[in-house]
């Protein structure tokens, strides 16, 4: 018949577009940028080969340590923190009364907005003098006047509240999803034997939450690991260095002092933490639905 | 009588802790709208003003400035690419789900891991080369790089619809008489029609939302809205302004997370729960 498509010529008309536009687009690049790290390379200069010389330098260099540091310390409170109170919220929410809906719509909100809009709001609501947040902590008693960005462990504090202000209701909203899973009749009879909470909450609705937490742990994981708008907006990396993130720290190396190379190198070290991680998420995900 | 009483004022408190939660995750949005309807003055009060009569000076100065210029650049870029990675994307999706190749579970963890790479890996070697083809500070530049991580969401989330499609409704087609090609698109694409729209949103919000390629690849001409909103910053623009202008920015993504609502998890968790 006119017009029709073998088996064969349909799956290339499928699979070509994106298989080439994502294979120029990414694995050329990513090779060329493997190339590029082991060269002494500042754009727009010629080029030297050093071998595994970036590498050697940016892990004998304090800036990559600092840099994993603070990263890590954001990564680990803020998820940490996100999956008690993901969870809390999820119980607090899992109702069927009129008018949950719309909060639990609201509350969605902040983590589909801009991470640099997020920045912002927040930078306003810390502002030494004008801030609401010191206003408030005024009304409570507290000093007025803390000064949010000049000191690392309160840098660092208010990333973290801003983080948590975002990504705290996608938690709840994975845990929601593993709640909602449980059959009624289980949560009849669970119900009907008085039950200490702690005991209720291990037998009946810590197997429903392992999974969904679990996800959310990893993809969190991944995201805080690349942080960069809300610390840009919030600290820029100060004071001094102190808050500047991996991610901060390849975009000085690679944008403001156009060291290629270097950058290249360490762009390829959070690209590899990063596909480790994503393996794990995968392979979980994959065994749920298999 | 007393168990009724127990119970309503459980629902009562869990109620009012709901409430609390809710505005303690509204506020800051309400304190940005607030903001951008003061005056100068109104802004620099202590103790800061709840209730103000609001103004719209802030916004007819965004209006009249370059930021509207940022925020079409990046409505244009944020389109183009959408358009575009639908386009691409379902076609693969519906691959994976009914003609898989051989290795189709290695290919979909390569597309997937790419939507979720550091961008700054991605962008550092794309910069090397944009700048060799003369791209830099283009719309086509942008509109190239948001596509990877466009069609790699794409090709996942509609995998996930095309695959809830009954087999027997397009097998029926079959035994009409259709070619694989019908079958895609008089049969399997008018089915997944919400699933288009959802991802459709999903790509235009997170194209949108993207700061760090866009600082990095654009300078004057195809500067985004983020990209204009941390140049304010730099200018040292007032708060009413950058919070006009962010509010300008948000509302449209606010609409759009309305409407992907029932999506939420499935776009966000790369349709890993239902």
């Amino acid at each position: 018949m006119k017009g029709k498509v073998g088996e064969r010529g349909f799956r290339l008309i499928l699979y070509l577009p994106t298989l080439i536009f994502l294979i120029l687009m990414s694995i050329f690049p990513l090779i060329f940028s493997i190339y590029i790290s082991f060269f002494d390379y500042t754009l727009g200069q010629h080029m030297s080969f050093v071998g595994f010389g970036n590498y050697g330098s940016l892990l004998a260099g304090p800036p990559f340590w600092s840099a994993l540091k603070i990263t890590l310390q954001i990564a680990a409170l803020a998820v940490t923190i996100e999956i008690f109170l993901g969870i809390f919220i999820a119980f607090l929410f899992n109702t069927q009364t009129r008018g949950v809906n719309i909060c639990r719509m609201i509350i969605f909100i902040p983590m589909m907005l801009s991470p640099l809009v997020v920045g912002f709001l927040w930078k306003h609501m810390f502002d030494a003098i004008f801030g609401i947040i010191n206003y408030f902590f005024g009304l409570l008693g507290g000093p007025e006047t803390i000064s949010w960005f000049t000191n690392v462990r309160l840098a660092l504090l208010a990333i973290v509240i801003v983080d948590l202000w975002e990504w705290t209701p996608f938690v709840a909203l994975l845990a929601t999803a593993g709640l909602q899973a449980i059959p009624p009749n289980v949560m009849e009879t669970v119900r009907l034997e008085r039950t200490s909470l702690w005991l209720r909450f291990r037998v009946l609705y810590l197997p429903y939450l392992r999974f969904p937490l679990l996800v959310a742990v990893l993809i969190r994981s991944i995201d805080t690991l690349k942080i960069f708008d809300q610390v840009y907006v919030l600290t820029g990396g100060s004071p001094g260095e102190s808050t500047v993130t991996l991610s901060m720290y390849v975009y000085r190396l690679g944008f403001n002092f156009f060291y290629t190379g270097k950058a290249a190198a360490l762009s390829w070290l959070m690209a590899l933490i990063s596909v480790g991680l994503i393996t794990i998420l995968i392979r979980v995900l994959s065994q749920k639905s298999a | 009588m007393k168990a009724k009483m127990r119970r309503s004022l459980v629902s009562g408190t869990r109620m009012a802790a709901v409430i609390l939660v809710t505005i303690v995750f509204a506020f800051p949005l309400y304190w940005l709208f607030a903001t951008s309807l003061k005056t100068r003055v109104q802004i620099f009060t202590l103790p800061p003003k709840f209730i103000f009569i609001p103004t719209l000076e802030n916004y007819i100065q965004v209006v009249n400035s370059w930021f509207m210029g940022n925020l079409l650049n990046s409505f244009l870029v944020a389109a183009v690419s959408t358009v575009f990675s639908i386009a691409v994307g379902s076609l693969a999706a519906y691959g994976f789900s009914r003609h898989p190749l051989k290795g189709s579970d290695n290919i979909l963890f390569w597309i997937l891991s790419l939507r979720m790479l550091p961008p700054i890996a991605i962008v550092l070697p794309l910069y090397v080369l944009f700048r060799t083809l003369h791209l830099l500070d283009t719309h086509l530049a942008l509109i190239l790089i948001y596509s990877i991580f466009n069609i790699s969401f794409t090709v996942w989330f509609m995998k996930g619809f095309f695959d809830e499609i009954p087999r027997d409704i397009e097998e029926s087609a079959m035994l009409d008489g259709y070619g694989p090609l019908q079958v895609f698109y008089k049969v399997a694409l008018p089915l997944v029609r919400p699933g288009l729209m959802a991802t459709a949103i999903f790509c235009l919000i997170q194209t949108l939302i993207e700061f760090l390629i866009a600082l990095i690849l654009t300078n004057r001409i195809a500067v985004t809205a983020t990209v204009g909103m941390a140049k304010f910053q730099v200018l040292g623009v007032e708060w009413g302004q950058i919070t006009a202008a962010a509010a300008i920015f948000i509302l449209p993504i606010i609409v759009f997370t309305v409407l992907v609502r029932n999506q939420l998890i499935r776009g966000m968790a790369f349709g890993g729960l239902r």
